[in-house]
């Protein structure tokens, strides 16, 4: 059975929303809805924007991201999501990897087609 | 922050199913987690008007607890901890020694402080504190009949 859009971008987004993640906030810190409009605009997310979160923690974890309180003008204090030096570095790396990896996997499949 | 604020009937709902979702979860990512979709809820809440409406609209828009639970990081399995083997060895030694009341106490105050330090196996250090609590109980027991019977 051949594999559905959806199935295919499910196990593409597996390794690249993290990095996508980082990308959205190397303009600027940003709150957690605005992330995730960030990456709905961008169709990078799935319809469930609460996936973000364990994703968010994890980043914070590893230290890829930091979060500070900051006053909302429509309701309690936001928390605000700023991308590290470490989380610039990976997405650096990262971005350097995919851009090869792509081209790659571009040039093998017009090749093989 | 702790977002506390009460939110519609519906959405503290979702937030009860999605906190037995992340029962697997590592602890902190699952505290984390509920806590920023929390404030995602708020955020839309304040944005759109607090309303039922408004609480089916942020349910879709964070999408099915399962999914969420799904992207989260498994809890680690308990590793075998060697204080803990170590703290219900002494437990289970406090229950032969109970005619010392100190080493009751001692082991079940280390088996207490062991379990709030949230840390090692958590089925030794219950297994610990009931021990030897049964060993001071029956301390206590030894010398009140003791001092009852001396007068």
């Amino acid at each position: 059975m051949p594999p559905s859009p959806d199935s295919v971008l499910t196990q593409l987004r597996k390794g690249t929303v993290d990095y996508c993640v980082l990308a959205c906030l190397r303009s600027g810190a940003a709150y957690g809805l605005e992330i995730a409009e960030r990456l709905r605009e961008g169709n990078v997310l799935t319809a469930s924007g609460g996936t973000l979160y364990p994703l968010l923690s994890r980043l914070r974890q590893q230290g890829w991201v930091t979060t500070t309180l900051e006053p909302s003008p429509v309701g309690p204090p936001r928390r605000y999501y700023h991308l590290t030096d470490e989380g610039e570095i990976a997405l650096r790396v990262f971005t350097e990897t995919w851009n090869l990896y792509a081209a790659n996997v571009t040039t093998m499949i017009k090749e093989t087609s | 922050m702790t977002t506390t604020e009460s939110m519609p009937a519906l959405l503290e709902a979702y937030f009860a199913d999605l906190d037995r979702a992340l029962i697997g979860a590592d602890a902190r990512e699952r505290a984390d987690t509920i806590q920023a979709m929390r404030e995602h809820a708020t955020e839309m809440l304040a944005r759109y008007g607090s309303s039922e409406e408004t609480a089916e609209r942020v349910i879709a828009d964070l999408g099915p607890v399962d999914q969420v639970a799904a992207a989260a990081t498994s809890a680690p399995v308990a590793a075998r901890s060697w204080v803990d083997i170590w703290l219900l060895a002494g437990s289970i030694a406090s229950l032969a020694l109970y005619v010392v009341p100190l080493v009751p106490i001692v082991m079940l105050a280390w088996a207490i402080v062991r379990m709030r330090s949230n840390i090692g196996n958590r089925a030794l250090q219950r297994a610990a504190l009931w021990v030897s609590a049964l060993s001071v109980v029956l301390s206590t027991g030894l010398w009140v009949s003791h001092f009852v019977h001396a007068l």
